[in-house]
């Protein structure tokens, strides 16, 4: 296309039948648009055909890039595929799961279901249901509302570090946000609006609709489409992205870190263990004890890494956060291990500081078994 | 009702088709699809339009039929009261209140703070200015005072402009809605059309798509770098452009099909060579009502030297303060009345049109108006002084962080606003695609639909005037 098709038609050399007609600028009188409608509809006729190649192009370019994107309806891929992976365990293969893993994304790299039942006697099926970066509120109202009620275990894992126990952590409060603001959350609910059901059902007919909320971000896509496709968790939920990586502090390690000295700033006094954080806590444990399951609390391996990078005061953050945990644990009476304190850990088992690696996971799950079969 | 929901999608072809069905009863259409659009958000606020309207309806015929002087303005000024304090009330009163506070509270003699626990109606500060030019008009005799109860209803609540303007004036706006409307021709319809489309394109893609960059930049300047400011700064000057002319693009396209004619509001200010021809372009119908109502009423450039640059300063100070209960707006007016008053005094006259298209020796003061205008909505946007002083410290945060997807959503919204823009100015037109050749056009509007429905879904994002 080039500037002189911009240019208004008056301005421009009429040389064909067609191009009369768009020559009618706006100050045509009506009865010479009357007298060219004709012309005038094979022009319209033109531009709507050209808009609708248009539209089948876009429509045909989103099919395409669809089937690397992530479940639009939630902003939580990974809640995406444990739903999937839960009703397929459960409805079409049958299975129970007696075992379910929930916390963040380091109990989501550190406990492997599959060598924790391969090693124990007493685990049965076991599931990782883990979410990326979660609030201790988005780790409640995915246990409380999706996990527990489709696996209905009779164990339950809560692996817990410093992060989701942050009252000051900006990034936690965001994803919980995009949780609880997302359509499948609002299905989950009930609370699904007209709209909603609208989208969806527009969302069946063309990809552009349904992926729309990814399409517009130029780095999902890009992000997107340069990773390996596939789904954010195992079949059983592990996420596998930390395994096979010898321990580096990388890229995205230092974004968070640099995030969490940020955000420390807004609160003049912040604290880990912080009172919102440890009642969203209290309330998950007295849900899961309430349902008559066994609740363990695990202490999730960490290196000194993360106490000294996300903390400006490391040493006294620790120690308000151990202090939390303790009054919890004597408040509640929870049976909590702390894995981290107990065992020594090192580099070659980490993929980066808070997330073991395939070595440090295979190690754990097995300290896990023992621990349950004990 | 916004002009970016699904709720007007639908509403918009019944009113216009039961409008041109049934000509003998378009005032009375309009005046009851006015009062459903406002209404939907809060009917509650209805009664103050309708108080507005019967108060400007009585004063005016009273104005009209008097030849003494004294009365005529006393009558005047109970007009001006009456509105001027139903939005003093409403928009004014806890500003001022916590400003005594903070003044008491700093002589030591706090603890004085009635505050009302109030709702801004929205488009207050709107269709205030419009019924008070109905008065004032009368008043000065441009206008004959209006007989028909009907007609002013519709005059004051016409709903395409009720909420976000463009701010109509009594002698353009009243002899459309007591005359005879004519079926738009064709060439009307497809420029209405285009208009309401434009404006949709505008708000969903360009102004939607860059507000989560500029939210996040303000709510947290000082852990922010320079360049990530800057890009958040350019993005909310496009924001903020695309936001409102395409709220009067919308306002002037649905107008279009009920075969009235509403004034522009916007001509490109962005390729304004000076401050004096920024506000010539931007957000015309409320410049033009300072300027008449305000500017000349206080003497304008009449006085001398010294009171005209007064006139003008206080006049942009008001402007500012028009547009919100906060010292960040008189800021925002102080500094446009600064740029004026340094202009008249140090700039040598350009009697060039304002919209004529920018030449090349025009670039760096265009570049220079631009970003005069962007150091400006810095306090235009911020929340509070201190968010806006953090974000101009910020400004030292030599660091280049940034995020590559804020970067490609922020350029390619400036890239299209200016191509828009310039596209309109060598037209001059507002939807200078529908003389393109068929191919163009196809692809544009092709092309466009494609990125409305990308950037939609979701609840509508509100329009940044509606606050005003």
């Amino acid at each position: 296309m080039s500037i002189a098709d911009l240019e208004p038609m008056a301005h421009t050399d009429i040389d064909t039948e067609e191009d009369e007609a768009d020559a009618n600028d706006a100050a045509t009188t009506a009865e010479t648009t009357v007298n060219d409608a004709p012309k005038g509809k094979r022009r319209w006729r033109t531009v709507f055909l050209v808009a609708v190649v248009m539209l089948l192009i876009a429509e045909a370019g989103a099919r395409v890039l669809g089937t690397r994107l992530a479940d639009p309806d939630w902003n939580v891929p990974e809640l995406a595929a444990h739903i999937n992976n839960v009703e397929r365990i459960t409805e079409t293969e049958g299975g129970e799961i007696d075992t379910l893993i929930i916390g963040s994304s380091s109990p989501g790299a550190g406990f492997d279901p599959v060598e924790l039942a391969e090693v124990s006697d007493s685990v049965g099926i076991a599931y990782n249901g883990n979410l990326f970066g979660p609030s201790m509120g988005a780790i409640r109202l995915v246990a409380e509302n999706v996990l527990l009620d489709e696996t209905d275990p009779e164990v339950v894992i809560l692996g817990i570090t410093s992060r989701a126990l942050n009252d000051n952590s900006l990034d936690q409060s965001r994803m919980q946000d995009s949780l609880v603001t997302s359509v499948g959350w609002r299905r989950i609910e009930g609370t699904e609006s007209s709209f909603d059901s609208l989208n969806q059902q527009a969302g069946k007919v063309s990809a552009l609709v349904r992926y729309r909320p990814l399409l517009r971000d130029p780095e999902t896509v890009a992000r997107r489409l340069t990773s390996p496709v596939g789904p954010p968790v195992s079949d059983l939920g592990k996420l596998q992205s930390r395994d096979g990586k010898e321990y580096s502090l990388s890229g995205e390690h230092s974004s968070q870190e640099r995030s969490a000295l940020d955000n420390w700033a807004i609160d003049s006094e912040p604290s880990h263990g912080g009172p919102s954080e440890m009642d969203e806590l209290r309330s998950l444990i007295e849900t899961i004890e309430g349902q008559g399951r066994r609740l363990i609390v695990v202490e999730m391996p960490v290196l000194e890494e993360p106490w000294w990078n996300l903390h400006p005061k490391p040493a006294e953050n620790r120690a308000d956060y151990e202090a939390a945990i303790d009054e919890l644990v004597a408040d509640t009476g929870i049976e909590y291990w702390d894995i981290n304190a107990e065992e020594a850990w090192t580099e070659t088992d980490f993929g980066d500081p808070n997330h073991l690696n395939h070595i440090g996971a295979k190690r754990l799950s097995n300290l896990m078994a023992d621990y349950l079969d004990q | 009702m916004t002009f970016n929901s699904l709720q007007f999608a639908l509403f918009l072809p019944i009113v216009v088709g039961l409008y041109w069905w049934k000509p003998k009863l378009q005032n009375w259409l309009l005046l009851a699809a006015s009062y459903f659009f406002y209404g939907f958000w809060d009917p509650r606020f209805l009664g103050l339009i309708l108080a507005s309207t019967i108060i400007d309806y009585s004063v005016a015929r009273g104005i009209d039929a008097s030849d003494d002087d004294r009365r005529r303005r006393a009558l005047l000024m109970v007009s001006l009261v009456a509105n001027l304090g139903i939005l003093g009330i409403f928009k004014y009163f806890n500003f001022f209140a916590d400003s005594l506070d903070s003044a008491l509270d700093s002589l030591g003699a706090g603890g004085f703070k009635p505050s009302l626990d109030i709702i801004l109606p929205v488009g207050i500060s709107f269709y205030t200015f419009q019924t008070m030019s109905y008065t004032i008009d009368v008043y000065r005799r441009r206008l004959p005072a209006e007989k028909s109860k009907l007609n002013v209803a519709v005059y004051v609540a016409f709903f395409p402009q009720l909420v976000a303007g463009p701010i109509e004036r009594a002698t353009h706006l009243m002899p459309q809605v007591t005359g005879n409307r004519s079926y738009p021709v064709p060439d009307k319809w497809v420029e209405g059309i285009a208009l309401i489309a434009l404006g949709i394109f505008k708000k969903v893609v360009l102004a939607d798509a860059v507000a989560p960059i500029v939210q996040r930049a303000f709510d947290d300047p000082a852990s922010q770098s320079s360049l990530t400011l800057l890009l958040a700064l350019y993005a909310f000057a496009v924001q903020i452009y695309a936001d409102f002319s395409g709220y009067s693009d919308v306002a002037r396209g649905t107008a279009m099909l009920l075969g009235f004619d509403l004034i522009e509001n916007f001509r490109q200010p962005y390729l304004s060579r000076n401050i004096t021809v920024f506000w010539r372009t931007w957000h015309i119908s409320l410049s033009n009502w300072l300027r008449d109502y305000l500017y000349i009423t206080l003497g304008g450039n009449r006085g001398g030297t010294a009171k005209t640059y007064r006139n003008l300063f206080l006049t942009m100070l008001l402007g500012g303060l028009w547009h919100g209960s906060s010292w960040n707006f008189v800021i925002w007016g102080a500094l446009h009345g600064c740029y004026l008053a340094f202009e008249r005094a140090f700039r040598k006259m350009d009697d060039r049109p304002a919209d004529v298209m920018p030449g090349i020796r025009d670039i760096p003061n265009v570049l220079l108006t631009f970003h005069l205008v962007c150091f400006a909505w810095i306090f235009f946007r911020a929340n509070t002084f201190g968010q806006a002083a953090d974000y101009i410290a910020g400004f030292t945060n030599l660091g280049v962080g940034f995020d590559i997807g804020d970067v490609i959503i922020v350029l390619g919204a400036i890239g299209v606003s200016f191509f828009l823009d310039f596209a309109q100015r060598k037209a001059k037109s507002h939807v200078p695609m529908v003389n393109w050749r068929p191919i163009p056009l196809g692809a544009a509007l092709g092309t466009g639909i494609t990125a409305i429905i990308l950037f939609s879904g979701g609840a509508a994002v509100p329009f940044l005037y509606f606050q005003f």
